[in-house]
């Protein structure tokens, strides 16, 4: 938890520079001769991070660190490291922080969720959803799953031993996964 | 067999009939275009003192509600917002939105602007929505989906810029027609095409692709007269028109532009759509206009149940601090979400129960950006109409209305269906699915970041009364279509979710207006 509100506030320090240089750098990073090379590129070095615009109002909650950046990461998800699955994709309904929201329903936590104390049950979810939740198993790779896992036991304010393993998440995948992709209206 | 011709017996019908008869019996027969909506729904017979306990205000619940009064039975609607009309939505100057998380938006738009963070656009086939907007008095106007001056874009084409699609429409339709024109005339598809069929054909690819007496498509006055000039014909001196320069069939075809030339084609995208005038919740505010004495807002259900004398709901009035009531009923129309009644506590049969937790939901995320001018038409002839791009963003939609008023306007720069860039988007906090949009929007207009004046962004799983924007059936059949809309003793479940058109409005009416059919129909006989 301490260190994700850390991180939190150093990624809300660097917005507020960013928006200050924003101006003078938006123009020369965004000529159209580059507009063709840079989407699938890792290389973020040259680039400022411009998340963060000033006009908005300032936001009560932490901002997502891991979903900062200067790329957006077409062609879904290729990243091993745990953290930066869970706050580029769970986050969005579990929270940054893993402490769940409130609505007409409810997403639950999973600070501090004994559910956790072993891998098998969050990764039968994630492979295959649960109720309202949407599949993940084909956006995510058994590594992938794995390193999430790991993150989910061992972070957010759990302190269980983790136990998910390549072959686990091999398991529980169904023989026919379903293509999540499927765009029955656009 | 009657020893009727189809069409014989048509002429007979229209003979002794008129007009109407005719096209209703060429609906049933598959000659237009039927929908299982035929027309105001009829409740005939009384239903005594029978009270309906609708659960949820979206255009389901309101059309149950309507018609069910109209009927004569006693309604009650309980509703989890603050307003009527559910994912019929609109959001505009001065309001605020909170997410999930708590990131709270207030809309900075200029007075009159707005954006519709759900459904956005009405098919003109579908006939219930049609018809309720005409029933409701919810003026209509154009929406355009179809600007052949729009652009189609791929990072990967052109150098990253933006083409026109017109151009790359009539490009792509020349090349291709160039090249079956000559297949067949040089005899190459002689198994396929009779020689009889062979020359109707070869002249209808030189009509359709814009093709010369030698079955090619080039360069010159004809084809520049539906691809564009590079000079228009104008008048007096140096008026004459210049042609254009084709696009090479190679560039055309590896561009994978022609990936964008259908969605408006499709049945569900077919001109003329519409919207309605002033933002979508003009239905909702139709809707509540006839029924909004019967709802209760800020009403959050926690338990629906039902035995064989009654409905039994209780509710948290959120508005004065959570306290608990209760509302009964003989029956319930029940058109929460199954996102949020999976986790209601509830005796519903375990059939239904089993759909209900089989259904996952879909997120979606649009973004709405205000310019401080309308550079799109003033400077790129662009009104109206879509673009499509590989980017992440998918479209940018131009405002419908308002053409070349001074002032700043609306367009939508995020619409995102499903997919892992969906996910990214709900992770992320509104101003950053702001600076994305715009930071993907640039690459076709690179007027954003001047003139970008005010931005909302809405992300569906982030919604707090839906958690997605609608239901995914995997299999109907498997998952239990049948056993999700029967009436399950007293309770009759209803919503976009429980239809064949989901995450359109038309799929929540037509749902509706099958289940209030057959529970008046038990009212009244059993």
């Amino acid at each position: 938890m301490k260190t994700l509100i850390i991180t939190a506030m150093a990624v809300a320090a660097m917005a507020a520079q960013a928006a200050n240089a924003q101006t003078a750098t938006s123009e020369a990073t965004e000529q159209p001769a580059e507009q063709t090379t840079d989407q699938s590129s890792a290389d973020t070095s040259t680039q400022t991070n411009e998340s963060g615009d000033a006009a908005m109002q300032p936001q009560e909650t932490a901002v997502t660190a891991a979903a900062e950046g200067t790329q957006f990461g077409q062609g879904g998800y290729t990243s091993t490291d745990g953290e930066e699955i869970y706050q580029t994709l769970c986050a969005g309904c579990h929270m940054p922080d893993g402490g769940g929201a409130v609505g007409a329903g409810a997403y639950p936590a999973l600070a501090g969720n004994s559910n956790l104390e072993y891998s098998g049950y969050a990764i039968s979810l994630i492979v295959n959803g649960q109720k309202a939740m949407p599949a993940f198993g084909t956006f995510l790779n058994d590594e992938q799953i794995v390193a999430l896992t790991t993150y989910l036991q061992t972070n957010l304010g759990n302190d269980y031993t983790p136990d998910a393993t390549i072959e686990s998440v091999a398991d529980a995948r169904p023989a026919e996964p379903v293509d999540p992709n499927t765009a029955e209206h656009e | 067999m009657t020893g009727f011709t189809r069409r014989s017996l048509l002429g007979m019908i229209g003979t002794a009939a008129g007009s109407s008869a005719m096209y209703y019996a060429m609906a049933s027969m598959g000659h237009a275009m039927p929908s299982n909506y035929t027309g105001p729904i009829k409740l005939d017979g009384d239903p005594g003192d029978t009270k309906v306990l609708v659960l949820g205000a979206g255009l389901a619940g309101m059309t149950a509600a309507l018609e069910l009064r109209a009927a004569g039975y006693t309604v009650e609607v309980l509703e989890y917002r603050e307003k009527a009309g559910g994912r019929c939505w609109t959001l505009r100057s001065g309001d605020e939105y909170t997410e999930l998380g708590g990131a709270k938006q207030t809309v900075d738009f200029a007075e009159g602007n707005y954006i519709n963070p759900g459904p956005w656009r009405l098919p003109h086939h579908h006939y219930a929505v049609m018809d309720y907007c005409r029933r409701l008095k919810v003026p209509i106007e154009p929406f355009i989906q179809t600007n052949y001056n729009a652009y189609v874009h791929r990072g990967d084409a052109f150098d990253g810029k933006p083409q026109r699609m017109g151009q790359i429409l009539t490009d792509y339709r020349g090349h291709v027609s160039e090249l079956l024109a000559k297949a067949v005339d040089q005899g190459k598809l002689d198994q396929e095409v009779t020689a009889d069929d062979r020359e109707m054909l070869i002249e209808s690819l030189r009509s359709f692709g814009v093709l010369d007496d030698q079955n090619a498509y080039v360069k010159g006055l004809d084809t520049s007269a539906y691809r564009g000039y590079e000079k228009q014909p104008g008048g007096g001196v140096g008026a004459a028109p210049i042609p254009s320069d084709l696009l090479d069939p190679q560039q055309v075809i590896q561009s994978q532009l022609w990936r964008y030339l259908s969605t408006h084609e499709s049945l569900e995208h077919w001109a003329p759509m519409f919207q309605p005038v002033g933002g979508m919740d003009g239905i909702a505010k139709g809707f509540e206009r006839e029924v909004g004495d019967l709802i209760t807002y800020n009403a959050k259900v926690v338990s629906l149940q039902q035995d064989d004398n009654g409905v039994t709901v209780t509710w948290e009035d959120t508005a004065n601090g959570g306290g608990t009531q209760t509302s009964t009923a003989d029956y319930c129309v029940c058109t929460i979400p199954f996102s949020i009644l999976g986790q209601i506590d509830h005796n519903l049969s375990s059939g239904l129960s089993n759909v209900i937790d089989s259904m996952f939901y879909n997120g979606s995320t649009k973004v709405g950006l205000e310019f401080k001018r309308r550079f799109w038409e003033q400077d790129e002839q662009i009104y109206g109409g879509i673009t499509y791009t590989d980017e992440p963003i998918t479209q940018i939609s131009y405002p419908s209305t308002g053409y070349q008023s001074d002032g700043p306007a609306v367009l939508l720069g995020c619409y995102t269906w499903r997919g892992a860039d969906t996910f990214k988007f709900n992770a992320m906090q509104p101003e950053e699915r702001i600076e994305w949009a715009l930071k993907m929007g640039e690459k076709i207009h690179p007027q954003y970041r001047d003139e970008f004046k005010a931005g909302v962004a809405v992300t569906w799983h982030k919604v707090p009364w839906v958690l997605g924007c609608s239901g995914v059936w995997e299999d109907r059949e498997a998952q239990g279509y049948e056993e999700a809309i029967k009436i399950d003793n007293r309770v009759v479940c209803a919503g976009e979710h429980l239809s064949y058109i989901p995450a359109w409005q038309e799929g929540a009416i037509l749902s509706s207006l099958d289940a209030i059919s057959r529970l008046h129909d038990k009212v009244i006989n059993g």
